[in-house]
């Protein structure tokens, strides 16, 4: 039995971690209104800085972009060598710093780093719905991550504890000094938050904000100026959490991004209010991991399949179930638009040419664009399958990449170990990975936004852990290799002969089958957009409780997004296990799902032509290579870059990349057109009616239909400007 | 002699691109109690809202205090410059106690015992969460915060609403006395004419978004089918039964036998 | 509606445009690069005059998972070996294409170099997505030259010569030190949560078992788990008398090498070479442990850490220790293999093949400088991949590695067992 108890002490570490993380989460909450996944990478991002100043004396400098590079661009073209300075990678002040200096210089970085989070990020997005205030701080995250491996490379770093570590015998057992340091600190903290938000104006103020800022504004409170102080405190109390922890952690580009997980668990049961339920259930999740850890240990019952790292997840889910909505909403009327959904129609003729023109590419294209389109167009089945849950349905989804990876297992054992033939391996694994994402959906019935992107996340590190790294059933020895497809003896892998093209890998023949694939599921989410299912997704979008009330079956509709989503998700995940013809663990992280989610947004997350867009620029896709060939190879600077422009498109045009669409593009080509005429001497032709002609959504019924109604409702579906 | 608290001047504001209320012209004085009156959806609260900077103006001017209302971003200036607005749904903070609520009062340096002084029944009250209170004791705090903070305006709205009669006419004088004792110019938005013009000085009478009927308190409760009349909205006569006064040149019925405005006779077979 | 999306437009183009100027600049604005890590160059100097041979590499070093000390240490060599005459007059070049943490990238690179039939081989630095390019080369029949053997896949595959002794035996060979030289008999073993650790895990405590008739006690902890410290406690650690550490990921040896300091454990501890990265041994938490290493270059004094030393200071090298270590070794091993290439294609670079690259990697036979006393390549079937070569154990004190114990032969035979289960 003391064991037990040892063990609940033992968990004091992570505890403090997640607490402290939590804390942190609680204030920007109150601040403005926003769950920050980027908590963790402010104390990741701070910590570096530190430990930068303090080993070399040396200031990292966030990668910036040169003006200067356009002069000497411009100055090149006409012959002119000249080298501007560029901003410097690290400012060198001296060689070491003391602790202090360092702390200080990173704890004022954190500052900054809060302020602008708040100044130029969610200040803006004050009224916007929460996909947009989840993708910006995914994209945030982001960033500070890109940064830190762009600066940092991956030399792993050391950061020496400035807390005596001495051993204290406590109940039988040792813990170190600092844990229990770190606890008291942790605890004065809270005492003192807890003090200014009860008893200081300012505190009052913020809580006021909090619950209602128009009210909070007639009395003469700026909820900015409130909100930008607490977003300061909670940055630097996350870059001091990072500073004292990393010594007990570790330093590294990813794990104290992810502790952002059990931390949120935590927030989440204050309801993202309380400071002391915060920090208390922070540490229950601490000492239940370690407690967890010894139990699987000693009690021979319990299977050994990492119960701790699920904790968060179980936390989560029953805080869900239990308290509902769990959110507070902020009084203040959501005034922005989720992105159109835009309806669509198959145009045959169209979809022709493209099948042609993608045809030739895949058998007779350089090999490098063969295999940038076959990783486009898997990136695309994946983005669909976001694009139904999120798109459609708003339900955010962070999880796909687990499903998918789901699938992608249970393929190499079916299809290689089993024996099971093709097409019946694929579909199984689909519908395995189906299996599950009904699982996790359903406790995400109940709940809807940023507590959806929670908890997803959370099932998705869980699905990882229990499924890919423990004992269970889902992991093994040998080598997750994966055969190449084959049917009626004609082989399409990656690497099988085809009669036509260069013969260089990969196989067009495998090409051709994605193709069609995706063709296939093109064709099924346009079809489910403009059936009566899509129709009331986009309902439930809108307003659940609206659309229950006009008779639609919400849970069901939710249900069904899910599966359908998973579905799309476990093909992908087979897809990418035959392209490597093996099952790489890598493709399927939890990092990887919020990288899609990253790219999905940026493509245009609410159309199928947005999966389009966003597979051509995920990893390794057309739009990369393309970048590449015209301009350079952007290597480590991708991510960052990704990052910007996806907390860019949240702030500007939440419609994504898609809202290049149709009218917009035939404007642009007019343009262009004019653009060469005039070049070329050409007086300037009328406008054709190509250029403004709005196509209607749907196939025209048989008797001849008056002009004029076809406006209004064709405004709408094109979407064009829709203000 | 005395300050021009409040200045609207063709004031027109509304929601999404769409004007609510238009052309309002409007002005309130220390010392003196307005009341702005109308049927529902007139356009009270936007106009209210305006003044306090989080309706956005379209049109025209607003002043207070001698200061230019601000942007929307800035609205939190207003309350700085010595306006208490109290909305329509009373703007307290449920999850927040009373006192916790009084001590919100803008530019409150000092303890807030002044409220407690003037609302007694609050005392006992003190640590209680605002949001359980009934409807006149949540009232009477958010009077309180509004007093609390020496107002130079002191716009109410709807201050009736949800409250037993004995209770709202019990509270009612006090924006009399809020007026006369601290010089503070109010602004009293309600729908309940007799006792809001029994406080008043003067009244304004807001219909669709228009301004239809302004005059003296003494005049207006003199002359209630007026009000009534306003309440219908000029547009409702029928343009056979208007006729313009040859005095003042508003558009009056042609069964009155004296104008509405300028009280002046009206000659018998319509002009 | 209107104004946003004019301006998100504008600014779409705006930084095309921009990227387009900065491009064509050829300087690009991007061309930061990272403190300390240049690019090492290949100084020709008079002795290397001839057409360079090139080394077709392949490196990850893009992503959250990075090794470009592991690179720069390759070039570095490479630099000092073209300053001192190159290959016959030749300069060896590296033609490096760098992959993210993602494993396309790595296909990418392996699919550009098994569809160009001017290359013969790939040399694979440090790519932890081995398994996305596996499949590629196989089908293109062409070898791989690597150091890294990060996962059992690695050094099962057929036409692979792994210069990296592997964690398996290097777990095996701590095992043997701490149980033959010290004579502890009480083992704990301490494995990271994944396939690989269990594994090592499993074969050792096996081995403790039914070969010594020890006591074996398994830790495995988790990586991403925030305080590894409930893990070391629950071990027990009074039952232990010795601690053999094997991480996958060698991030984890800060923080575990700090846990088991602050629970005062003050008996052995043997850990893998990684741990031996200058970070870590600065902390002084890692005082007096014991590591397994498949090069000399890490001991005190001994010839092959002052060339490797002197290589790294002349042609800008990184920091001695952790992968770069066996990182260097594979180096000296690519470029033996090539000589040995060179000389098999009659001193013509250009009939260097596959099969003669092949020959010339199986052939081989140590000692290699900077490397084991005995070296050679395939290792014995199944574990084709795994080039049989002994490993030595190393003592810290006082941030100098000392020799304590002779050359082991690592036999990786052993390890069929685990195959099976």
């Amino acid at each position: 039995m003391e064991i037990y108890l040892q063990f609940i002490l033992l968990g004091i570490g992570s505890g403090v971690v997640f607490a402290a993380l939590a804390l942190g989460l609680v204030l920007t909450h109150r601040a403005s209104g926003v769950v920050n996944f980027a908590h963790g990478a402010i104390a990741m991002y701070v910590t570096y800085v530190y430990s930068s100043l303090k080993d070399d004396g040396a200031y990292p400098v966030p990668p910036l972009p040169n003006p200067f590079a356009i002069v000497e661009g411009i100055l090149s073209w006409v012959g002119i060598t000249v080298a501007l300075p560029d901003f410097p990678t690290f400012i060198q002040m001296g060689d070491e710093w003391p602790w202090w200096a360092a702390m200080l210089g990173a704890v004022i970085t954190a500052g900054v780093i809060g302020f602008l989070f708040h100044y130029l990020v969610f200040r803006v997005l004050r009224y916007q719905p929460p996909l947009a205030k989840v993708v910006s701080s995914v994209g945030l995250m982001l960033i500070l991550q890109a940064a830190v491996v762009i600066r940092f490379s991956n030399r792993a770093r050391n950061v020496e504890s400035l807390l005596p570590n001495d051993g204290v015998d406590v109940l039988g057992t040792t813990v170190p000094m600092d844990r229990f340091i770190l606890f008291g600190l942790m605890i004065a903290a809270t005492t003192v938050l807890y003090l200014v938000y009860q008893k200081t104006k300012f505190g009052i103020m913020t809580r006021a904000a909090a619950e209602n800022e128009q009210h909070a504004t007639l009395l003469g409170i700026s909820a900015d100026s409130i909100a930008a102080v607490n977003w300061i405190v909670a940055a630097m109390l996350a870059g001091l959490v990072g500073i004292l922890a990393a010594p007990i952690t570790g330093l590294n580009p990813l794990n104290m991004t992810l502790f952002i997980i059990p931390a949120l668990g935590a927030a989440l049961v204050a309801r993202f209010s309380s400071f002391w339920v915060a920090v208390w259930v922070g540490m229950g999740i601490g000492a239940g991991q370690s407690l967890l850890q010894i139990m699987e240990i000693r009690l021979d019952w319990i299977p050994d399949i990492n119960l701790s790292q699920g904790l968060p997840l179980v936390v989560i889910v029953v805080a869900m179930m239990v308290r509902g909505q769990v959110l507070p909403s902020r009084g203040a009327v959501e005034r922005g638009r989720l992105p159109l959904a835009l309806p669509t129609r198959i145009r045959p003729r169209v979809m022709t040419v493209w099948l042609i023109l993608m045809t030739w590419l895949l058998i007779w294209g350089p090999f490098e664009w063969r295999q940038a389109t076959i990783n486009t167009l898997i990136a695309a089945i994946l983005a669909m399958s976001l694009v139904v849950v999120t798109g459609y349905v708003g339900q955010i989804s962070l999880a796909q990449l687990s499903l998918a990876g789901i699938a992608a297992f249970m393929l190499s054992s079916l299809a290689t170990d089993a024996g099971v033939p093709f097409p019946i391996a694929p579909l199984l694994a689909a519908l395995v990975a189906t299996f599950f994402g009904l699982i996790v959906a359903i406790p995400a019935l109940r709940v809807r936004g940023a507590s959806l992107a929670i908890m997803t996340l959370a099932a998705g590190v869980a699905i990882e852990v229990f499924l890919f790294k423990s004992d269970g059933w889902l992991a093994g020895d040998s080598p997750r290799r994966v055969a190449d497809p084959s049917f009626l003896g004609i082989e399409f892998g990656p690497n099988s002969p085809f009669w036509f093209g260069d013969g260089k890998v990969p196989s067009p023949a495998f090409g051709l089958f994605v193709l069609l694939v995706l063709t296939g599921c093109f064709i099924a989410v346009i079809r489910l957009r403009q059936s009566m299912l899509g129709a009331q997704m986009l309902a439930v979008r809108a307003n659940e409780r609206a659309a229950a009330a006009a008779g639609v079956n919400v849970q069901g509709v939710k249900l069904a997004a899910f599966g359908i989503s998973s579905f799309l998700a476990g093909i992908g995940g087979t897809l990418t296990a035959y392209k490597f013809g093996t099952y790489s663990m890598e493709s399927f992280a939890i990092l990887a799902s919020l990288s899609l989610f990253a790219f999905s947004y940026l493509g245009g997350i609410a159309t199928v032509a947005g999966a389009i867009y966003a597979g051509t620029l995920y990893q390794q896709g057309i739009g990369t290579l393309a970048f590449e060939k015209l301009f350079f190879d952007l290597g480590r600077y991708e991510a960052y870059l990704a990052g910007i422009f996806l907390v860019i498109t949240a702030l500007v045009q939440p419609q994504g990349i898609d809202v290049f669409d149709r009218r917009e593009r035939r404007r642009i080509a007019w343009g262009f057109m004019v653009l060469w005429r005039r070049m070329t001497g050409n007086p300037d032709r009328t406008k054709p009616e190509w250029v403004t002609r709005i196509y209607p959504i749907y196939p025209k019924p048989q008797e001849a239909v008056a002009e004029a109604p076809e406006k209004v409702p064709a405004e709408v579906g094109e979407g064009g400007g829709g203000s | 002699m005395s300050e021009r608290v409040l200045t609207l001047t063709a004031m027109s504001s509304g929601y999404d691109n769409t004007a609510v209320v238009r052309d309002i012209n409007l002005h309130v004085d220390r010392g003196e109690v307005v009341a702005l009156l109308g049927p529902n959806g007139a356009g009270k609260t936007t106009t209210l809202g305006t003044i306090s900077g989080i309706v956005k103006l379209m049109e025209g001017s607003v002043e207070v205090m001698g200061h230019a209302v601000p942007k929307l971003r800035k609205a939190h200036q207003v309350a700085q410059w010595g306006v208490a607005h109290v909305p329509e749904k009373r703007g307290l903070f449920f999850q927040l106690t009373v006192d916790e609520n009084l001590k919100l009062a803008p530019g409150l340096t000092g303890p807030t015992d002044k409220a407690y002084d003037l609302f007694p029944a609050l005392k006992p009250l003190k640590g209680q969460l605002a949001g359980t209170m009934s409807g006149g004791e949540q009232q009477m705090l958010a009077l309180g915060r509004g007093l609390l903070s020496d107002p130079s305006l002191l716009m109410v709205d709807e201050m009736s609403l949800g409250l037993a009669p004995v209770i709202y006419e019990k509270l009612m004088p006090m924006v009399r006395q809020v007026a006369d004792e601290t010089n503070a110019g109010v602004l009293l938005v309600e729908q309940h004419t007799d006792l809001a013009l029994a406080q008043s000085d003067r009244a304004y009478v807001l219909s669709h978004g228009d301004l239809v009927l302004e005059g003296s308190a003494a005049d207006l409760l003199r002359d209630r089918h007026l009000i009534d009349a306003a309440y219908m909205g000029v547009e409702e006569l029928d343009s056979d039964e208007e006729i313009d006064c040859p005095h003042c040149g508003k558009t009056v019925s042609t069964s009155a036998t004296h104008c509405a405005f300028c009280d002046l006779a009206l000659p018998e077979n319509g002009a | 509606m209107k104004a946003p999306r004019n301006r998100f437009k504008w600014m779409v183009l705006a930084m095309v445009m921009a990227l387009v100027v900065a491009a064509c600049s050829g300087d690009s604005s991007d061309s930061e690069s990272t403190d300390n890590g240049g690019s090492g160059e290949t100084t020709t100097t008079a002795a290397a005059t001839k057409d360079p041979i090139r080394i077709p590499a392949i490196n990850q070093e893009d992503g959250v998972t990075a090794f470009p000390d592991e690179r720069q240490a390759v070039e570095s060599v490479l630099a000092w070996y073209n300053a001192n005459g190159g290959l016959d007059g030749h300069p060896l070049e590296l033609d490096l294409c760098t992959a993210g943490d993602d494993p396309e990238s790595t296909q990418v690179c392996a699919q550009a170099y098994a569809n160009d039939d001017s290359v013969p081989f790939v040399y694979s630095i440090m790519v932890p997505n081995s398994a996305a390019m596996f499949d590629v080369m196989a089908n293109a029949a062409k070898p791989i030259v690597a150091h890294n053997s990060f996962d059992i896949p690695d050094v099962l595959q057929p036409d692979t010569y792994n210069s990296d002794p592997g964690l398996l035996p290097m777990a095996t060979t701590l095992l043997l030190y701490t149980i033959e030289d010290l004579g502890i008999l009480d083992v704990g073993i301490v494995v990271s949560d994944d396939e690989v650790g269990r594994g090592t895990a499993e074969f050792l405590s096996f081995l403790v078992t039914d070969v010594y008739g020890g006591t074996p006690t398994t830790i495995t902890y988790d990586s991403s788990v925030a305080d590894l410290l409930p893990v070391f406690s629950a071990a027990d650690l009074d039952a232990i008398d010795g601690i053999i550490f094997v991480p996958t990921s060698v991030e984890d040896c800060g923080p575990a090498a700090a846990a088991l300091d602050a629970l005062g454990f003050d008996k052995p501890v043997t850990g893998g070479d990684g741990c031996t990265a200058e970070t870590f041994v600065q902390t002084g938490n890692l005082e007096e442990w014991i590591f397994v290493v498949g090069t000399t270059m890490l001991i005190d004094g001994d010839e092959d850490r002052n060339l490797a030393l002197e290589i790294f200071n002349d042609y800008n090298g990184p920091p001695i220790g952790g992968l770069v270590a066996p990182a260097t070794m594979g180096a000296f091993y690519m470029i033996d293999v090539i000589e040995a290439a060179y000389a098999a294609a009659g001193n013509d670079a250009a009939a260097i093949t596959s099969d003669v690259i092949r020959a010339a990697a199986e052939s081989y036979t140590g000692p290699l400088t900077l490397g084991p006393e005995s070296f050679a390549c395939p290792g014995p079937d199944p574990f084709v991949a795994q080039c049989n070569q002994s490993a030595t154990v190393v003592q810290l004190n006082g941030e100098i590695f000392s020799q304590v114990s002779d050359w082991y032969e690592i036999d990786v035979t052993q390890y069929a067992a685990l195959l099976e289960g």
